[in-house]
């Protein structure tokens, strides 16, 4: 079982962070504080969670990668940087650990990091009214224009789409703009991502899907070429999948607890005005607001302090007899 | 052939809500022995939800549901389409582990509308047979509210709910729900607390005519001792509720409320990390109890005078379509090929959405059930003369809890071109400024909605995954594009700066959250030609077998169904307690 945790580099960088943050600091304070952590180590037994899929047992550590190559950390680094830009005033995913989030929940899992269900056959999708073949116990055939419809069903895992997403990004880039993506400036890097962003919502959209010949560009001003184009360099890749997925991710980095490896310094909370996790509010905090400054899990304050103690009346919902493994 | 335990008089499918509920009510001075089966882990208020509020772990990864890498549902749009798996949890969220999925829920208590109940005769009597579209298969329930109105209001005392009466005894009381149907007293504790913007939405509503009033919670608004000695403490508001456990008792569930008091009596068992497999039946066709495999893999067989079924829905239905014997080719209960049908859903979206940029509303704290309805608009509250649809549906101010990690993949659609970049990043500081106006609409039945086994795919023991052949109609359509127009009015008079309105009921799809509230499969009805188990949830072809919850259900009224689930629990578990051993194997009447 996991306990609290002991990281102690966190909490340096996370509050010279905060010191060096002082616009985004503006009316908040720093979320740890020395006395708040060894508190929490000494509750760890409270802090210890009960149920799966768990949080990594030590707070992943900044820059050493455990899944991702220099390389690809440095590309994921650079979709990151896009997706939520950031400078040393006005942080965004890279400066938040977002990388090192994501490497943490590609190391951790070896497949999904929640419940999948992973058996086959899996959907082939076809075009026009008739399926190409028949089914088998290995695939389905699936009008391409209702895949959408029935949520994710590729049979790849996280790792493999990073480790060949990264891959068909480069090809596509190199193909278009002549290098890879780390080396292009912020406006071709967007106009990357906007070609992918942009297959993934052709994937929803019927229309476009059936649309024949030359089409108006959509409505990020991507020509229909350029997706295909896209499409074709990555090659078993869905491009679209491969974005979407990254970006899913860094909305967890940056907005999941410190705990995970990302949101260092509470920096995503701190963008949206959350005051993290907090044991309760008032009927009137519901309507005016609140002071309360921004804390992360190992902040929270054990429920019942006195239960420890031998002589406190014991925990009212604690686990009854007659509850057994089968 | 494994392991044979010694009979018990009921074993129970699942270690959930319905299961606690029967245990409570028929073990204590009977000498009844009752033995439940949960599939997932004991879990207890402390010290399992002591430290959980981690919005990844438990909304996105989802730590408290049912494990769908082992067995999860297909889906198809209709008959000719293929089906495929749900891979990853979206539309719905069925829980697993003691307690069942009244641990992670949201605490939304409803009783349904007198004319849920008798719904088809309502219709017919007031439209004509024509209003309803061909192929819909809507029936009236074989027990009205005025007959579960006493187990209504004894499950509410007994499991604390907060909320302002609207009509008590055919008095309306102002601030309550004018629509509601009338209960014998008030709610056993006052309305929780409410935000800013359910304040917004309430002072709209009343400015277009309607009446808002606060949502009725299974959640405590106060500190409270309930009849069976618990105590408890209110709501304090944390903003992690629904998809987590309550650590102070506040939200109710079986652990506040029924598992002491079962488990007191020495005479109720739950045995945890086991999976059933089927139940067994007899060449008379009756059934003698229910095998199942335990956390090592060790096969078990449990034998019983009566076995319920007290799963989630569609493991409820699974279970009697896998239960095959002799006497029962097609499963338990299917003898006239009834399991399976009416299958309904709920249209569950927010059509209307604002961006305030000068407020903010605090929906990061309280909970779901912290919020302002208005019920002009639900069931037949409304003349459809006129109109191209029956059904009605729920208007009610946007949930809080909302936390950032599950909130802002899609939180500024319409409000931002493009959902990454720095523009968008310039919005999320506005992230508490935007609020929607939601609806919570009908599902009518149609003979070509259903559920039945996959042909293709298994779950983890090689059983077949259940399948559900599920689609919005043009009465649906209909139904959401009138709504949508209501929600819209209201979001324009709370006036904020940006406003996104969402006119037309999108394709139905299984990757975006709705409702975990399907309903039907085992439908209660008046005879073994229109349903599967009578008003007791009793099987008709094999009348020691039970079933709980929503599978009963005929269709879909809007409203959430764990109030109605639990009245229809407290009339079994009376039938089963007072009547049922008599005659044992005689179907109640």
């Amino acid at each position: 079982m996991a306990t609290g945790r002991t990281d102690e580099t966190t909490h340096v960088s996370r509050r010279s962070f905060i010191q060096g943050s002082a616009v985004v600091a503006t009316g908040v304070a720093a979320a740890c504080t020395p006395g708040e952590a060894e508190h929490v180590r000494h509750n760890g037994d409270i802090m210890a969670p009960d149920r799966t899929p768990l949080p990594p047992p030590r707070t992943p550590s900044p820059g050493v990668y455990q899944f991702l190559t220099a390389a690809e950390a440095r590309t994921v680094e650079a979709i990151a940087d896009r997706i939520v830009p950031g400078d040393q005033d006005d942080p965004g995913a890279v400066d938040a650990g977002v990388v090192t989030y994501i490497d943490s929940k590609l190391a951790s899992f070896e497949a999904f990091a929640e419940p999948t269900y992973r058996s086959a056959p899996y959907a082939e999708p076809y075009e026009g009214d008739t399926p190409p073949g028949p089914d088998t116990d290995e695939v389905i055939h699936v009008p391409e224009v209702e895949l959408y419809r029935y949520g994710p069903q590729g049979s790849m895992t996280p790792q493999e789409l990073y480790r060949a997403g990264i891959e068909g990004l480069d090809a596509y880039c190199s193909q278009r703009f002549g290098s890879t993506f780390v080396q292009l400036g912020d406006d071709e890097r967007d106009e990357a991502l906007m070609v992918l962003d942009a297959v993934s919502q052709r994937s929803e959209d019927p229309e476009a899907i059936e649309a024949e010949g030359p089409v108006p560009e959509d409505d990020n001003g991507v020509p229909p070429d350029e997706m295909d184009a896209a499409e074709d360099a990555f090659g078993d890749v869905d491009p679209g999948a491969f974005f979407t997925t990254v970006r899913e991710d860094t909305i967890d980095g940056l907005f999941a607890d410190p705990l995970y490896g990302g949101n260092r310094g509470l920096v995503g909370w701190l963008m949206v005005g959350y005051p993290g996790v907090q044991r309760s509010y008032s009927p009137r905090e519901m309507k005016e607001g609140t002071n309360k400054q921004p804390q992360s899990l190992d902040g929270l304050h054990p429920m019942s302090p006195d239960r420890p103690d031998e002589h406190a009346p014991p925990a009212l919902e604690r686990a009854r007899e007659g509850v057994v493994e089968g | 052939m494994g392991r044979t335990h010694d009979k018990v008089d009921i074993v129970t499918v699942g270690g959930g809500f319905t299961a606690a509920i029967l245990a409570s009510k028929i073990l204590p001075g009977t000498s009844h022995r009752m033995v439940s089966l949960e599939q997932g882990p004991p879990q207890w208020t402390y010290p399992d939800f002591a430290h959980n509020h981690d919005s990844l772990r438990f909304e996105k990864r989802f730590a408290m549901m049912h494990d769908i890498s082992r067995n999860t549902w297909t889906w198809r749009p209709n008959a000719n389409a293929p089906s495929l798996p749900l891979r990853q949890y979206g539309f719905m969220h069925p829980g697993q582990g003691l307690g069942g999925a009244i641990v992670h829920w949201s605490g939304q208590l409803w009783r349904f509308l007198e004319t849920d109940f008798n719904y088809r005769t309502h219709h017919i009597e007031r439209y004509g047979a024509d209003r309803l579209p061909a192929g819909m298969s809507v029936q009236d329930w074989p027990v009205d509210y005025h007959a579960l109105e006493p187990y209504y209001d004894a499950f509410e005392y007994d499991f604390g709910v907060s909320g302002q009466a609207g009509n008590i005894k055919g008095e309306l009381i102002e601030g309550g729900n004018p629509f509601e149907a009338p209960r014998q007293r008030d709610f056993p504790l006052p309305p929780l607390a409410v935000n800013a913007y359910a304040d917004l939405f309430a002072a709209a509503a009343s400015g277009l005519g309607m009446q808002p009033f606060p949502q009725p919670a299974g959640i405590l608004s106060q500190g409270w001792i309930d009849p069976f000695g618990n105590v408890r403490s209110g709501c304090l508001y944390c903003g992690f509720c629904t998809r987590f456990g309550c650590e102070v008792d506040a939200k109710s569930s079986s652990q506040t409320t029924y598992l002491p008091v079962a488990l007191n009596t020495g005479r109720y068992e739950v045995r945890t990390g086991a999976t059933v497999i089927g139940i067994e039946t007899a060449d008379n066709g009756e059934a003698t109890g229910v095998r199942y495999v335990n956390a090592r893999g060790e096969e078990h067989f449990q034998p019983a005078d009566v076995v319920i079924l007290s799963a989630f829905v569609m493991e409820n239905v699974r279970m009697l379509l896998l239960s095959r014997g002799g006497a029962h080719p097609d499963g338990i209960g299917n003898d006239r090929g009834q399991v399976g049908r009416n299958y309904t859903y709920q249209v569950f979206l927010q059509p209307a959405r604002g961006l305030w940029e000068d407020r903010d509303f605090q929906f990061y704290m309280g909970n779901t059930s912290t919020v302002n309805f208005v019920y002009e608009y639900t069931g037949d509250n409304f003349d459809h003369s006129d109109l191209d649809f029956i059904g009605g549906s729920q208007i009610y101010s946007e949930p809080c809890e909302r936390s950032p990690v599950a909130s802002i993949s899609d939180h500024f659609d319409g409000f931002v071109d493009r959902q990454w970049g720095a523009e968008w990043k310039q919005r999320l500081s506005r992230w508490d400024g935007v609020g929607g106006v939601n609806i919570q609409g009908e599902s009518p039945a149609y003979e070509f909605n259903f559920m039945d086994l996959d042909p293709n795919y298994r779950d983890s023991f090689g059983r077949p995954l259940l399948r559900i052949t599920f689609d919005w109609t043009d009465n649906e359509r209909a139904l959401y594009r009138f709504i949508a127009g209501r929600a819209a009015e209201i979001m324009r008079a709370m006036n904020p700066d940006e406003m996104q309105v969402e006119d037309e009921l999108g394709d139905f799809r299984i990757d975006d959250y709705q409702s975990t509230h399907p309903n039907g499969g085992a439908i209660m009805g008046t005879s073994p030609g229109n349903s599967v188990t009578n008003s007791y949830g009793q099987v008709w072809d094999t009348p020691n077998v039970f079933v709980t919850g929503a599978a009963l259900f005929p269709q879909n009224p809007n409203a959430n169904p764990s109030a109605t689930v639990a009245a229809l629990a407290y009339r079994t578990a009376e039938a089963l307690r007072d009547r049922y051993f008599d005659a044992p194997g005689e179907i109640l009447t």
